[in-house]
């Protein structure tokens, strides 16, 4: 079940309609990573809903790579904080 | 069906430019955009009606039609019955190119749908597909249901689909079930189904972590003298030693009965019993000499 699953990077950049310069560059901002196996790119399965998330900020919202790393970072806080807050929740219930 | 006020909901002018409009809404969409904001529902509908809004407004013609027909728009529908025999319709459901995955732009209010008929049809940037939205639901288990793994059924949209609940799972707690949300667009991936547990409160254990905690009653006798007592835990009944001299509220850990832990096959946290010491009421005439007996002793 944690098997990775392999996608390549064209055959993605078709389905979404982005360039492959764009997968490139979230890579250079090291957004995302690119897979290089016998001269062809993958993108790895677990991060295609970060992936696509990416592209509609970029496209949706126009926010830029930097924009993008900085949204992504609040995100995961956001959610760390929303865990933490649920366990907290949690925790009191207990005392009730 | 209530008018909504697209001019209202984007915070411009009747009089405002394509671009004040362009701008409004960019300005809203990214305060308000699912992926900005996840788990949250209230952004989510904002997001839908900002999106209306804009797809009503961006468009010289959409803008003009409500303008003319917005207040009354029981009168549109008529006008657009009309539009259609003559073959000048313009607008047709589910063409729409600028979907946002999560969140669901897709659902247009009764009054978009009455007066444009059906969601979609914009002159948008790109031809893109993309993945449909995503479904939150809920489901309530019993603190006992959530003690074993066990499979469920769940109907999402006329489709059954039967899931695993993993032993421990925790109140709160979301699962992901990959492309059970609604359909691509445009022959994009389908969505996601996020289902969030709700653990209900059990009348006999409360849960911290993995650990549970039990009352259990002890009478007096026993309490002062030590013996032995029998305890309900979540999987059986226990017997236990309770050592002479027990005071009320004391704690005791049975290591491994508590909760499963999640993911980890044969973990346990523990459990935690707090005895309760019942005193004995209604005291019979000999009960009450033996008991005075016993104070003056002390």
């Amino acid at each position: 079940m944690n098997e990775q699953q392999l996608i390549p990077a064209q055959e993605f950049c078709l389905h979404h309609q982005v360039e492959i310069e764009f997968i490139y560059s979230l890579r250079e901002y090291g957004l995302i990573r690119v897979i290089n196996n016998e001269g062809n790119e993958y993108l790895s399965s677990e991060e295609l809903n970060e992936l696509e998330k990416i592209i509609r900020l970029h496209y949706d919202l126009n926010v830029n790579m930097e924009g993008i790393d900085v949204v992504l970072n609040l995100l995961r806080q956001l959610e760390d904080t929303q865990h933490e807050m649920n366990e907290l929740r949690n925790q009191l219930r207990f005392y009730k | 069906m209530e008018y909504v006020d697209y001019y209202k909901v984007l915070g411009v002018d009747k009089s405002a430019s394509t671009d004040d409009i362009k701008k409004a809404y960019r300005k809203l969409a990214r305060k308000y955009h699912p992926d900005v904001n996840p788990n949250n529902k209230e952004a989510h509908k904002k997001f839908q009606e900002i999106n209306e809004a804009n797809e009503v407004l961006s468009d010289a013609e959409n803008r003009k039609k409500y303008d003319q027909y917005g207040k009354d728009w029981k009168h549109a529908e008529e006008f657009e019955k009309a539009r259609q025999q003559h073959g000048q319709r313009t607008y047709s459901g589910g063409g729409g190119e600028e979907y946002f995955g999560e969140g669901g732009q897709g659902d247009f209010s009764d009054f978009f749908e009455s007066l444009f008929g059906g969601s979609g049809g914009r002159s948008g940037r790109r031809e893109t597909k993309f993945r449909g939205q995503d479904y939150q639901a809920e489901l309530h288990l019993k603190l006992r249901e959530a003690y074993t793994t066990h499979q469920q059924t769940l109907t999402v949209d006329g489709k059954n689909i039967r899931i695993t609940i993993p032993a421990g799972v925790e109140n709160g707690q979301k699962i992901r079930l990959k492309g059970h949300g609604a359909p691509g667009v445009n022959g994009g991936p389908n969505g996601d189904l996020y289902i969030t547990f709700i653990i209900e409160d059990d009348l006999r254990f409360k849960r911290l972590g993995n650990d549970l905690y039990t009352n259990a009653e002890v009478d007096l006798y026993t309490a002062i003298l030590g013996g032995e007592t029998t305890v309900e835990t979540i999987s059986g009944k226990l017997k236990l030693k309770v050592p002479a001299g027990t005071q009320n509220d004391t704690k005791t850990r049975v290591k491994g009965k508590g909760f499963p832990v999640y993911k980890k096959e044969g973990e346990f946290g523990d459990l935690y019993i707090i005895y309760k010491i019942k005193v004995p009421t209604q005291l019979s005439e000999r009960e009450r000499e033996l008991f005075t007996e016993l104070s003056k002793l002390r």
